[in-house]
């Protein structure tokens, strides 16, 4: 045994092209296959894995009035909640693009620190690292009242699961588009409310993300948020209500609290003045009393006086008269006296009758004295009166006054309570209109990025489904075909080694330890291929717009034990075959070599007016192309994998590269599509304005809405159009009947869709589809007609079929244009949302598709160095079984390029003839392949360009020519005279 | 004036360490026309100098003048032409193309040489005029190595080689083969180098060169050469 393993491993170096070819093609078809067949699995190994070690959300929950401690309460006493961390978001601008903060948390999304070191207060976040380097200042363009700070730095660089792919979605501030994002500490966020909540579901990091048994368990969480988002929803809003009556219910009480301080303030005044106006009365009755008394007696004394001259018959009024008269009398009588002599009788007459009228006199004067003290009196009280009055009625007006503004004052309380109460009962109805707050449920997949992934994922699987199997056929194939081939030769060795009485299994094992050598380092080799550099290759060509760690290997046992073992199996099969083949052959027999085959009539040489014509070397070659039928089989069979192989490659390229333009410049035929922030029924003068501004003269209002329908257990959205303008429709969107090939009108009984959804549904024009809205209620419509459409499903539906389907006016949340929106405008203030460009869909939808470019470039060039593999082994075997015929020629004197020609005829003629074949069979493996790829919502074209099966033949052809070139060398070193010298 | 010159031609082999010394400087001439034949044992070195002469190995040291020209010089593609024009070989295993019809051999050398003789001309001056769309596995040894000389002569070749030409058949069959080639030799005018260790052939020649170990041992003229029908086997 030890002789045979030594003379095993020196056949290796004997052999070694042989060898290593055997390795080669070994290498090749399980470094293919397993590279393809593992990736997709590897590439969600990885995603799941960041995203468990990053402990990204399963569900994140947002409300339109926010999330108080008791909705976060209900959310932890769900049953398959692992965890519910309630926290804070805002999206901002900051030096002038949108962005959005987070609170740091550590049990949810944790970043991934690139960079730096993590905040260690309120100034200090942490940033994305694509936009930010350590030590950039983020200064916030407006001050936030939600937010304690105006700015921070950037301490560290991060990635997040929240952010992986490189569009990061819709922001509220800036431009629509958020442009960056950063973590910050939770105490810098001011807020009354949580603003989300983020939930981690029980069991789902032991799951793998991106399969079902995820999405069964974060669908058992689902169930129950579903069912509380109800409940909290009505809770919270009583909470609201309440709240908000509460307040009504305050304002109420301080309000009526103030008017009655008011109103007793006022009765406190009234009071006052009614005190003050009694005082006033009584002070004006006395005193009037005691003067009215004063005057009184005065008038009676005078009066009384009055009376007494009157008694003496004086009149008042000719008292002084009278004084006068008395007087002059007096005078008079004195005048008279003085005339009569002194004691005469006459003389004391007339004196006594002086002295009589004197004293009457007096008397009169003093009357007349008390009178004029009376009247003076009664004109001092008069005097007093009066003044008194006027006194009286200045105090009466002072209280008068009061009075007044009293008045006013009740008046005014009362217009403050109407006032009041007016407020008050607007404040109510504002508060029958407050809307009931809406929970917002989203999963993972409501991340651009998650999505995404899935979907390049599975692009990459869907290319592996048969590719990679048709690939290691043909490989086992050919190393099978080599490997029969080469124990053949093999003979006189065997022959030897019978003769000299080992056994028949000594002999096997002694050609198995080369096979296995040469098969296992293939293999070995192979699985280092397929698993570090293809699949990483592939990962890093479809994570190009990720911001993902690098890629975890993932083995699957199942997989690789049997590649290895199917592999080895059939390497040893045909090992044992071939050399129980030889070892059947009496020793004497093998140590003669094997005759050649000897010649043949073909055929063709029967019908003689054609074998006539053909050219001498003509005749050989096709002699010989039909001597070895094993070899022709075997180069067809080679030739034609490797052509289809290329030919699919090529094609998929073709199909796929076809779609953009296709689906964003021949269907889709609109410049930009303005989505509107409110439903409208026409347009507006002032969107109006802004047309005509940017010279738009064409647009179309539509209302856009998604639905879902289902087929094979799978969901997919479908967007239902209702164009303002059926008329119009084909300006923007040209639907192209599959049947008609001719654009067609929305008609009023019935829906247009797109033929993958047709297909999908299995539905033909004249039968029914039902889709789904986002309550989940059924709709049925008719279909009318099936249009050409690659990427997405739609419906498109007149309005008049729509108000017959939905009862109700379709209203407009969409416009197409054919032109640009090229003034610089605020989009609210148009009640605009977002702008789309078709042309920048499309090129997103490239950049995409590069990736599919990229995988199949790796196709095309495993596929040629397949066919290189096959070919060089096939002419090998070709030459080392014609070496005697060769040396003849050479011995004859024909010189190297005619020997060239004359082998290379006949490859070259199978060449092309399995070149051709592979066509055939690669326009039926790239359908295959297409068929099998085809899911999710992307249309592919069994579409194959005439350059594509051009390119192929000639890279084919090519090959084989570098493999005769190289061939060629060995032709040379043929030796003629040690090869002539063998028994025939 | 000889039509091939010989002079000192030495060949020696290195295979691994051990140096083996084939042709050990070897002098001889032979004219126009003439039938040689190089008689030795195995090992002699008589092969070594027909693949010499025959354009398909180049010596270590001497020279061969053949019809005034140096061979000994030439390259690769030069010694290709000179098989292709100027010589003719037949082998003791005939080397035919199997999957070539007895006539479809002989057109082989029309495809590389412009004045040739038509094959079925040559075939039947070989006596196989009946065996011609047969195919080499149909024929006999004595047929095979006959189709072998018609595609040599066929060429019109300057000089003729043939190695152990009779070396695979029985002695009748042999007889009849160089029958043959004394026939056409003298027919065509061709000269003729046959190798073989067998003694009675070279009764046939003009010139005998007799080897051992590399060197010439004898060299004989035969003035009067049998016929081949004269020669008891």
């Amino acid at each position: 045994m030890g002789l045979l393993f030594k003379n095993s491993i020196k056949k290796i170096f004997k052999s070694f092209g042989r060898f290593i070819s055997i390795s080669v093609i070994i290498m090749l078809g399980t470094g293919f296959f397993l590279g393809l067949k593992e990736s997709t699995p590897g590439m969600f190994y990885t995603a799941d894995k960041y995203y468990d070690d990053s402990k990204l959300m399963d569900y994140k929950i947002t409300s339109t009035y926010g999330l108080t401690d008791e909705d976060i309460e209900s959310l932890k006493n769900l049953e398959n909640v692992k965890e519910v961390i309630a926290t804070y978001s805002l999206d901002t601008m900051a030096n002038g693009s949108s962005i959005r903060l987070h609170a740091i948390e550590n049990e949810v999304n944790k970043v991934k620190l690139i960079d730096g070191r993590m905040p260690e207060n309120n100034n200090e976040c942490v940033a994305d690292s694509n936009k930010y380097q350590v030590g950039d200042i983020l200064a916030f363009d407006e001050p936030s009242e939600y937010l304690n700070i105006n700015g921070c730095k950037v301490v560290g660089t991060i990635n997040s699961a929240l952010y992986m792919f490189s569009s990061y979605g819709i922001s509220n501030s800036g431009d629509g588009k958020l442009e960056s994002f950063a973590f910050i500490p939770r105490e810098a966020f001011n807020y009354e409310y949580f603003t989300e909540s983020y939930i981690i579901a029980k069991g789902t990091e032991e799951t793998n993300s991106y399969e079902n048994e995820y999405n069964e368990k974060a669908n058992e969480l689902y169930e129950e948020l579903i069912l509380l988002k109800p409940i909290r929803e009505s809770i919270r809003y009583e909470e609201i209500m309440k709240e908000a009556y509460d307040e009504i219910t305050k304002i109420q009480n301080e309000l009526n609290e103030e008017i009655a301080k008011n109103q007793s303030k006022l009765n406190e005044a009234k009071q006052e003045l009614d005190e003050g106006q009694q005082t006033l009365n009584k002070t004006k009755q006395g005193t009037l009393n005691s003067i009215n008394k004063s005057y009184n007696n005065l008038i009676n004394n005078k009066e009384a006086i009055v009376n007494e001259l009157k008694n003496n018959n004086i009149e008042v009024n000719e008292l002084g008269t009278t004084i006068n008269i008395l007087n002059q009398t007096i005078t008079n009588l004195k005048e008279q006296l003085n005339l009569i002599e002194p004691e005469t009788e006459e003389y004391k007459n007339l004196e006594l009758q002086i002295n009589a009228l004197e004293t009457q006199y007096n008397s009169l004067i003093e009357i007349n004295t008390n009178l004029t003290k009376i009247e003076e009196g009664i004109k001092e009280i008069e005097q007093e009166k009066y003044n008194f009055e006027i006194k009286i009625q200045e105090e009466q007006d002072k209280l008068d006054e009061g009075y007044e503004e009293y008045y006013s004052g009740v008046n005014e309380l009362e217009n403050a309570k109407k006032d009041a109460e007016e407020q008050i009962n607007k404040a109510k109805q504002e508060l029958e209109e407050i809307e009931k707050p809406v929970w917002y449920l989203l999963d993972r997949n409501d991340n651009t990025g998650y999505q995404n992934y899935k979907d390049d994922a599975e692009k990459v699987e869907a290319i592996s489904k048969i590719l990679p199997v048709f690939f290691i056929i043909i490989a086992l194939l050919m190393c099978l075909n080599t490997l029969s081939r080469l124990i053949e030769e093999e003979r006189t060795e065997i022959g030897i080694l019978q003769s000299n009485g080992f056994s028949k299994t000594r002999i096997i094992s002694s050609y198995l330890y080369y096979v296995l050598t040469s098969s296992i380092i293939g293999i070995l080799v192979g699985i280092f291929l397929g698993y570090q550099v293809i699949s990483k290759l592939i990962y890093g060509v479809f994570t190009a717009n990720y911001y993902l760690p690098e890629y975890i290997v993932v083995v699957n046992p199942i997989t690789l034990c049997t590649i290895i073992i199917f592999t080895l199996f059939l390497m040893i099969m045909v090992t044992i075959i071939a050399c129980s083949k030889e070892l059947k052959c009496k020793p004497a027999d093998l140590l003669r070599p094997k005759a050649p085959k000897s010649g043949k009539k073909i055929f063709v040489e029967r019908v003689n007016f054609i074998w006539n014509k053909f050219s001498f070397m003509s005749k050989i070659t096709t002699r010989n192309l039909f001597r070895y039928k094993k070899r022709i089989i075997m180069t067809i069979l080679g030739v034609s994998g490797c052509t289809a192989l290329l030919l699919t490659g090529f094609g998929l390229n073709d199909s796929i590269n076809i779609i953009s333009k296709i689906q964003y410049q021949d269907i889709i035929k609109y410049d930009e599509m303005i989505t509107l922030k409110d439903e409208v029924e026409t347009i507006d003068e002032k969107m109006e304005n802004l047309f005509n501004q940017d010279n738009i003269s064409n647009y179309l209002l539509i209302n856009q809405n998604t639905y879902t329908y289902k087929y094979d257990g799978k969901e997919e959205t479908v967007y239902l159009i209702v164009p303002n303008n059926v008329n119009e429709l084909n300006n923007y969107i040209s639907l192209k009947s599959t049947e008609t090939e001719k654009e067609v009108t929305l008609s009023d009984d019935g829906v247009t869709i797109t033929s993958q959804m047709a297909e999908q549904l299995n539905v033909d024009v004249g039968e029914n589809i039902s889709i789904r809205n986002s309550d989940n209620e059924l709709i049925i419509m008719r279909v009318d007609n099936i249009i050409y459409n690659y990427v997405s499903h739609y419906i498109y539906i007149s309005p008049n079929y729509y108000e017959k389907i939905f009862n109700i006016e379709p209203k407009y949340n969409n416009i197409l244009i054919n032109g640009n929106i090229t003034s610089d405008i605020e989009l609210e203030d148009y009640n605009m949302y977002l702008i789309t460009k078709t042309s920048e869909i499309e090129d997103t939808f490239d950049d995409l598709i590069k990736n599919i470019n990229e995988l199949i470039v790796l196709v095309i060039v495993c596929a040629s160095l397949l066919a290189f593999a096959v070919l060089y082994n096939l002419t090998i075997i070709n030459v080392t079984e014609r070496k005697r015929e060769i040396a003849t020629f050479k011995v004859l004197g024909f010189n190297s390029k005619e020997i060239f020609i004359f082998i290379y005829r006949e490859t070259f003629v199978l060449t092309i003839f399995g070149s051709l074949l592979g066509l055939i069979l690669g326009v039926f493996l790239h359908r295959f392949v297409i068929y099998t790829a085809q899911t999710g919502s992307v249309l592919f074209l069994y579409n194959i360009e005439w350059y594509s099966y051009v390119i192929s033949v000639i890279i084919t052809v090519i090959l084989s020519l570098i493999v005769q070139l190289i061939i060629n060398k060995t032709i040379k070193k043929i030796d003629m005279i040690d090869s002539l010298k063998y028994v025939e | 004036m000889a039509y091939i010159k010989v002079e000192n031609l030495t060949k020696e082999y290195t295979m691994g360490e051990i140096k083996l010394l084939a042709v050990d400087d070897v002098s001889f001439e032979i004219s126009e026309g003439e039938l040689t034949v190089i008689l030795g044992p195995s090992g002699a070195g008589k092969t070594t100098i027909l693949n010499i002469l025959g354009g398909m190995d180049s010596p270590t040291s001497g020279s061969i003048i053949i019809d005034g020209k140096d061979i000994s010089k030439y390259s690769d593609k030069k010694l290709t032409y000179y098989r292709r024009n100027d010589i003719g070989f037949v082998f003791q295993f005939y080397n035919l193309v199997q999957n070539l019809t007895a006539l479809e051999n002989v057109e082989l050398a029309s495809q590389i040489c412009k004045d040739t003789i038509p094959a079925k001309e040559v075939l039947e001056k070989v006596g196989l005029s009946k065996r011609m769309n047969n195919f080499p596995s149909q024929l006999s040894g004595g047929e095979q190595q006959r189709v072998a000389i018609a595609r040599a002569i066929a060429k019109k070749p300057k000089l003729l080689l043939c190695d152990e030409p009779t070396g695979a058949l029985d002695s009748i069959t042999g007889k009849k083969v160089l029958e043959v080639l004394q026939d056409i030799g003298k027919k065509y005018n061709i000269t003729i180098v046959i190798i073989t260790h067998n003694q009675i052939i070279s009764q046939m020649a003009d010139k005998v060169i007799k080897m051992k170990n590399g060197k010439i041992s004898d060299l004989i003229i035969n003035k009067k050469p049998k016929d081949i029908k004269e020669i008891d086997w």
